[in-house]
């Protein structure tokens, strides 16, 4: 797999980390470790406490961190079925959740620590479930499933429109390690880089780091991929 | 009930600290018992009124953060320092020791104590009668503010060495122990027990600024607000680390050997401290990064005193790994515990692990006279009001900017 590239920094992840995000805010969550991965399983609480009242509904569920986290994604997986297993939920058939496109939350994050994520990507998912729920509205939008949720989500970082050629051309300029001024300018106007858009695209690669902007790149070449080798049901489009 | 008198965490949290705070009255009872053995360290016939003897608390009563016993016959355990004012060349850790012992035992003769005073390892320890419900452990010292100043530059902490209110306050001890105890030396173990403490009270300082004028709106006894004593007043931050005493005093209280030592959490829990105006705030900071200021240095855990970084406050546990193994069991412990109840609890429903660890007798009390009674949270709550709260969760992260959205890859 693609992803199996790792960031420039490697982390090991400790179980103190993933006590220190979890053991308080979510205390229904057991850790353990095991091998390369540590895993927190049990009672997920979405809760406006303790500065509001308190839990407003609860997920059974079990994450899986690798411990070269953030370099590989953290599987997170509702185990109860109390959320429906289907594509427009975000939910694979297996139980496992898709909290975001891992690529784009390292991207747009300047914090990536287990904490952060637990705080953001898991907490927004939950509670736009809950939401989903009462409202069949997601309060944070969704992504298209599989390519085009990737365009839309490099169109977002990168403020280009839902294209697939635009966006690929930019966010190879910004995963590019440098950058030429006689370069094609990503725009599509066919004029060189440092006649059209230089500045806004040194703006955006001092926004997001290279090595990230690969990442993303890779993620869309590979759901490119895997829609190639199965069509989805057209029934599963959102 | 209307919203504005509904019970919040806050307000049950703030009962139980009520509940286990070391009562104003016993407090000032101490303050009159170490006053009495200070005049009479300092009477005409004293050997030792020479040297100015001065007694001063130390420890949990000075910090303010000394808790009520668990059991009803246990004491409390008062730290007093004794420092004269005399050099190393004048006499050994041992004739120091003697000295204010023979004072000490003439104060217990004259005064009809049931109990005759404690000669220990490093202080001398006098018991009051049964019904008095304390003991103090005094510290007999004499000043070394320029030999700890010393080695602090040479081990590179000029900035600490350069604060005089911390460093002045440096004391050289004596100890049974100590190969150099019969010697007249220069070397004399060295503590700064009142150093800490205004380090403790820097960490603080905002806070306790900010109680004492509320304490000036609710009285008229003191002309301005630096006339009204550290005690009368207590912060989130004392009231934060009462709490996790208290729960590590229950955790702990058949396998008290290897209990978490109080100057590991007072520190860390300041270290964690960041001025939060509220006690769920306070717990909530400590609770989550009190861990990230244990250093690593060289493979050795280190809680750095932070008046004297060389020291290692948890220097016992590279001696015992069960001291370190224990404190993350009761990390991990109180972490769940406090939030099991913050997080996952409304206000009035105070999980069973808590209560237990609070002292049953004492929650029940509380949400008693709060006038509650205590309801299951259920497991998913259907109403508008929840509803509304997860709305406002979602503005809350809406205004933070940290919005993500889910997608699927469209397979697994």
């Amino acid at each position: 797999m693609v992803r199996k590239k790792r960031l420039t920094k490697v982390n090991t992840l400790t179980i103190a980390e993933v006590e220190r995000a979890l053991s308080f805010t979510q205390p229904g969550l057991a850790i353990t470790e095991a091998r390369d991965v540590i895993l927190a399983e049990g009672v997920y609480i979405v809760t406006d406490g303790p500065n509001g009242i308190g839990p407003i509904a609860r997920y059974e569920i079990g994450i899986i961190f690798p411990k070269i986290y953030p370099s590989e994604e953290p599987s997170v997986y509702e185990t109860a079925g109390t959320v429906e297993r289907v594509a427009d939920r975000h939910m694979y058939p297996s139980g496992r959740c898709c909290t975001c496109i891992w690529e784009e939350w390292l991207a747009k994050s300047i914090d990536t620590s287990v904490e952060a994520f637990c705080d953001g990507p898991l907490h927004n998912f939950f509670l736009s479930q809950f939401m989903f729920d009462k409202t069949r509205k997601w309060p944070f939008g969704d992504r298209s499933h599989g390519v085009d949720g990737v365009i839309e989500a490099i169109g977002d970082l990168l403020g280009v429109g839902p294209d697939e050629d635009a966006a690929r051309r930019y966010i190879e300029i910004v995963a590019a390690r440098e950058i030429k001024g006689h370069w094609a300018c990503p725009c599509g106007s066919g004029k060189r880089l440092r006649n059209c858009h230089n500045d806004y695209v040194r703006e955006l690669r001092g926004r997001v780091k290279h090595e990230r902007a690969q990442k993303l790149l890779e993620r869309l070449i590979e759901t490119k991929l895997q829609e190639r080798a199965t069509p989805m049901e057209s029934s599963q489009q959102p | 009930m209307t919203a504005n008198d509904a019970p919040t965490h806050e307000s049950v949290l703030q009962a139980l600290h009520a509940g286990i705070d070391m009562p104003e009255e016993i407090f000032e009872e101490i303050v009159a018992k170490y006053e009495s053995l200070s005049a009479w360290l300092d009477r005409d016939a004293s050997n030792i009124k020479r040297y100015q003897p001065f007694i001063a608390p130390q420890g949990s009563v000075l910090l303010g953060t000394a808790n009520q016993p668990i059991k009803a016959n246990e004491e409390y355990d008062v730290d007093l320092v004794c420092r004269l004012n005399a050099a190393k060349n004048e006499l050994t850790q041992r004739e120091l020791k003697a000295s204010v012992g023979r004072e000490i035992l003439s104060y217990a003769a004259s005064h009809d104590m049931a109990y005759t005073p404690e000669d220990k390892r490093r202080c001398w320890t006098l018991k009051y009668a049964d019904d008095r419900r304390f003991h103090m452990d005094v510290l007999p010292c004499i000043p070394d503010a320029d030999c700890y100043r010393k080695r602090l530059v040479e081990s590179g902490h000029q900035s600490i060495a350069a604060n005089i209110s911390v460093t002045g306050q440096a004391i050289a001890i004596t100890d049974k122990t100590d190969p150099n105890y019969d010697r007249l030396t220069e070397e004399w173990p060295t503590s700064n027990p009142l150093g800490y403490a205004e380090w403790f009270l820097e960490q603080m300082a905002e806070r306790l600024l900010v109680e004492k004028r509320n304490l000036m709106r609710h009285t008229t006894i003191y002309d301005k607000v630096e006339d009204i004593p550290n005690h009368k007043v207590k912060t989130t931050l004392q009231k934060a680390i009462q709490l996790l005493k208290r729960h590590r005093d229950t955790m702990f209280a058949e396998n008290p050997e290897h209990k978490p030592i109080s100057i590991i959490i007072n520190t860390l829990s300041a270290l964690a401290y960041d001025d939060e105006d509220s006690l769920v705030g306070a717990l909530t900071a400590i609770l989550k990064t009190m861990d990230k200021f244990i250093e690593n240095r060289a493979g050795v855990a280190w809680v750095a005193n932070p008046v004297n970084p060389e020291e290692n406050f948890a220097d016992k546990w590279a001696e015992e790994r069960e001291k370190e193994a224990q404190f993350y069991r009761w990390l991990t412990s109180v972490r769940r515990d406090f939030g099991s109840y913050l997080n996952g609890s409304f206000p009035e429903n105070v999980p069973a692990a808590l209560r237990d660890r609070l002292g049953k007798t004492l929650v029940e009390k509380v949400v008693d006279e709060i006038q509650l009674t205590e309801i299951s949270a259920p497991a998913v709550i259907t109403s508008a009001a929840a509803l509304s709260r997860a709305e406002t969760m979602v503005e809350q992260v809406r205004e933070s900017g940290t919005e993500t959205t889910p997608w699927c890859a469209k397979r697994d």
